[in-house]
């Protein structure tokens, strides 16, 4: 570590430029030295050069009238055009609206209800019962999404759906959970749950069985209860977990669910259902203003990087766990 | 100690990225200098295409077809293409993708910068023939139908409408269409169910919505299924998609987005006064639940259960025995067109004469246009038709008598029918192809059943039925403004509709309603389309 042959911090400008050439030089020694680090991480290097920056060189017809047969460099260049026509769009601030809500919605309940569940899973003393309950929260996890759309659609049917059906036999009335605006949100968030929450303790109970035994033996000794031990041991050992996943999740929360959004929509939900996501595979792909969607994807892009940028600066402020 | 090696790394990457980026310019640039270079075997004519007879090339040549499919077979395996093949020396290898995602598939395609030598079946939209012809990505056909298509150029120069029809506003044809000067219907009319009809002893169809309305809540609290539960759904829809063409007709709309009138004055149907007459008496049905309150949220097999389930009073089909899986009868009738309070109602939008759309087209990367050209000539012809829509003789039919061209249908084997047969056989099933419908191709095959649907449609439809528009084609400039117009319009309108009809915007809300389509560009779509259709008339 102390032999790192780096200019200082406190060298001065023109010092570590005439200093450059050297400093490559040496870097590719060091290189050369651990080649074998570099070979692992290749794969994943170059998967994403090709797959997630090669493509960005296709976001330059978000300024231009984009037209296959002439290319991307053909085509004519219009600038703001394609932004300007989003931003003045109808829709434009459904869009945003039910984008944003949707996926802070799906983070206020989706991210704690895992580890509410990790921590009673882990409580769980009996071998039998334990593994029960974890395979029967895995199990939906495994269910596609167009299936999982099918099977919400039939269970709510306002006619002959089974939970509505429940619901009327406890006597109460049920809203119509497809169809009403309102209930949109609810149904998509609370159906992710099901889905998604058993999976989603996986991760957390892999951090609680590193816990220390004789921790937990000493509190006993001291006469901790159940509770106290919980909060005082299990929950500060699975915090650092927990902020690197909720990064990680506000990193990838605009991009909602998207297939199971558009199985979902339906004419009468549109106005809380209508999200980014769905607005440009509509208007690109069906009816095929590339263009124009890509400036609409891109505008989710940048939104996306700027949540995640903000979300990583709070929590590197408030605790000592960040991305970068 | 992490720090240092990770900013390494990031130069590492930054500097690869940079090169990557350089790389793909290029790469792009290749591209689009090498696509004009494949266009010239539109023009130069292949001396071995033989201009009439069979086969059309002495020597086997390969085309890729790209087309919608219904998956009843593999269409490698048809005996109606293999026939063809024999017949013409072509083979064709399928691009085949299912019907209902047909055209996003078919946008990517196009997008895709590799496309296959032919489009059959493909419902290239009048927008889709400009864009694409304009681009040169579609061959232009004018002077390939004059050279290569004898059966084509006589129907065209016998109806010059029909050729008007399918003439871009610069002069080129980019698609073929079906033609069917005999056909009425683009949308699957609705019927009653006739059981129901016997059961609440009703002689004599309704007649007004007002009747229809009396009809509907009979059905509703009488129990014509007699199963002694009030399970019955008078009016079953998804998303009113199906229904709506049908009941716009009784406000005297002819057709969903925009329609020329008798006078030939373009409208756009959502903001008429009358259009706000089908909202509201559909809300009346909603809030007396007699059209199924599942109608937003179920899918088409949903319903289909429900038809078939015996539930179901009012439903569209093409045929009004498909839905409950039985053999063709003439038990249900077709619902008669409903007047309303509109002057000249009941209306309805009739098949234009030839599909709307482009059946058949050729790309610009095809070596082969001439051969292509012919092959799809064939279809225009009696016996290709008479191959394409039955299969060949033997498998489903044979000719009683070759000289009138008589024929009768050979038994089918057990537990099978007729129909699913024959979409193993041809292509022609459940999608619209390129070709002809000629009556003497099902001369001696009518049954029962057809003269009784013939019959429906004459004495009930066709004395109110006008095209609702004839197949105009937009400048590329018109058609640029339309699509982005239509596509914040459609989703509104659509949305908008679902809450008239459900009540979750109060019909009181339809000033606002307008206001908000006007803001959104409604009217240009209205003087864009009369624009368009001014020139069409003009034209000779």
């Amino acid at each position: 570590m102390q032999s790192t042959p780096y200019p200082t911090q406190n060298a001065s400008q023109p010092e570590s430029e005439t200093q450059l050439p050297k400093t490559t030089g040496r870097q590719w020694r060091r290189i050369a030295r651990n080649w074998e680090l570099y070979v692992f991480i290749a794969p994943a290097f170059f998967y994403f050069l090709i797959f997630a920056y090669g493509p960005m060189y296709g976001i330059q017809i978000a300024f231009r009238n984009y037209v296959p047969t002439l290319g991307f460099l053909g085509s004519k260049w219009v600038g703001f055009d394609h932004f300007t026509r989003f931003f003045d769009s109808y829709y434009f601030w459904d869009l945003i609206w039910n984008t944003l809500s949707i996926s802070f919605y799906e983070l206020a309940i989706g991210f704690p209800i895992p580890i509410i569940l990790a921590l009673a899973f882990n409580e769980i003393k009996t071998g039998f019962f334990k593994k029960l309950v974890q395979t029967v929260t895995y199990a939906p996890h495994f269910i596609s999404v167009v299936v999982m759309a099918g099977m919400i659609i039939t269970f709510l049917s306002p006619s002959n759906g089974i939970l509505i059906h429940m619901l009327e036999w406890v006597g109460i009335n049920p809203p119509d959970f497809l169809t009403d605006p309102r209930w949109f949100k609810t149904m998509y968030v609370l159906s992710g749950v099901w889905q998604g929450a058993g999976w989603g303790t996986i991760i957390y109970l892999a951090a609680l069985s590193g816990v220390d035994p004789g921790l937990h033996e000493a509190a006993i000794i001291d006469g901790a209860s159940r509770f106290q031990r919980l909060r005082h041991i299990n929950i500060p050992t699975i915090i650092p977990t927990m902020t690197i996943l909720l990064i990680l999740n506000v990193g990838s929360m605009l991009n909602i669910g998207f297939e199971k959004v558009l199985l979902l929509q339906n004419p009468l939900n549109m106005e809380s259902s209508n999200i980014i996501a769905t607005f440009v595979y509509k208007s690109g792909l069906v009816d095929a203003q590339y263009s124009f969607s890509t400036a609409v994807g891109l505008f989710n892009s940048v939104v996306n990087c700027v949540l995640l940028i903000t979300i990583n600066q709070i929590v590197r402020r408030t605790s000592q766990n960040s991305l970068w | 100690m992490m720090t240092k090696p990770r900013k390494n790394l990031h130069k590492l990457m930054a500097s690869v990225i940079g090169l990557s980026l350089l790389a793909a310019c290029s790469g792009g640039n290749a591209g689009t200098n090498n696509a004009p270079s494949n266009e010239g075997g539109a023009t130069d004519p292949k001396s071995t295409v033989s201009k009439e007879g069979m086969p059309i090339v002495p020597e086997p040549i390969t085309m890729t077809l790209m087309a919608p499919d219904v998956g009843h077979a593999k269409w490698e395996d048809m005996a109606s293409l293999k026939e063809m093949e024999k017949l013409t020396n072509i083979k064709l290898t399928f691009q085949n993708a299912p019907s209902e995602s047909f055209p996003t598939k078919k946008n990517l395609v196009f997008a895709s910068g590799t496309y296959p030598d032919i489009f059959y079946g493909a419902d290239l939209t009048a927008a889709e023939q400009v864009t694409y012809g304009d681009q040169k990505v579609l061959l232009p056909l004018e002077d390939l139908i004059d050279n290569y298509a004898p059966n084509l150029k006589k129907i065209l120069d016998e109806n010059p409408n029909i050729r008007k029809n399918i003439t871009t506003p610069d002069g080129h044809i980019f698609a073929l269409p079906f033609i069917n000067s005999t056909a009425v219907l683009y949308r699957n009319p609705m019927w009653y169910n006739g059981a129901f009809l016997k059961a609440l002893n009703i002689k004599e169809l309704p007649k007004t919505t007002e009747e229809f309305y009396t009809y509907l809540k009979r059905v509703k609290t009488e129990d014509p299924n007699k199963n002694g539960k009030a399970d019955e759904i008078p009016l079953a829809s998804v998303k009113l998609t199906d229904l709506r063409m049908y009941f716009m007709g009784f406000w005297g709309m002819y057709n969903e987005v925009y329609y020329a009138d008798k006078a030939g004055k373009v409208h756009y149907s959502p903001q008429e006064e009358a259009y706000k007459g089908y909202l509201t008496f559909m809300n009346k049905l909603w809030a007396e639940d007699l059209l199924d309150h599942d109608t937003f949220s179920q899918t088409d097999e949903q319903k289909a259960a429900k038809v078939k389930n015996n539930q179901v009073a009012v439903f569209d089909a093409f045929h009004p025995y498909m839905p409950f899986q039985v053999e063709p009868n003439r038990d249900n009738p077709l619902m008669t067109l409903l007047k309303s309070e509109v002057a000249e109602s009941p209306v309805y939008g009739k098949h234009p004469g030839q599909s709307s759309y482009g059946q058949f087209a050729i790309s610009k990367t095809n070596p082969n246009p001439e051969a292509a050209m012919r092959w799809a000539d064939y279809m225009y012809s009696p016996e290709g038709a008479l191959l394409f829509d039955l299969g060949p003789e033997g498998t489903l039919w044979k000719y009683t008598d070759k000289a009138t061209k008589t024929k009768e249908f050979l038994p089918v084997p057990e537990g099978k029918k007729r129909d699913e047969i024959r979409g193993t056989l041809t292509p022609n099933y459940g999608i619209v192809p390129p070709g002809i419908n000629l009556a003497e191709t099902k001369k001696g095959l009518e049954n029962d059943f057809d003269l009784f649907f013939k019959e429906e449609l004459n004495t009930k439809i066709v004395p109110f039925a006008k095209p609702p528009m004839p197949n105009v084609f937009l400048t590329p400039e018109e058609q640029t403004e339309i699509t982005a117009l239509l596509s914040d319009l459609n989703p509104y309108v659509e949305q908008m509709e679902a809450k008239f009809v459900t009540g979750q915007e109060p019909l009181s809300g339809w000033d606002k309603y307008v206001a908000q389509l006007k803001k959104m560009g409604s009217e240009r779509i209205a003087e864009i389309y009369q624009v368009a259709y001014d020139r069409w008339n003009s034209t000779k």
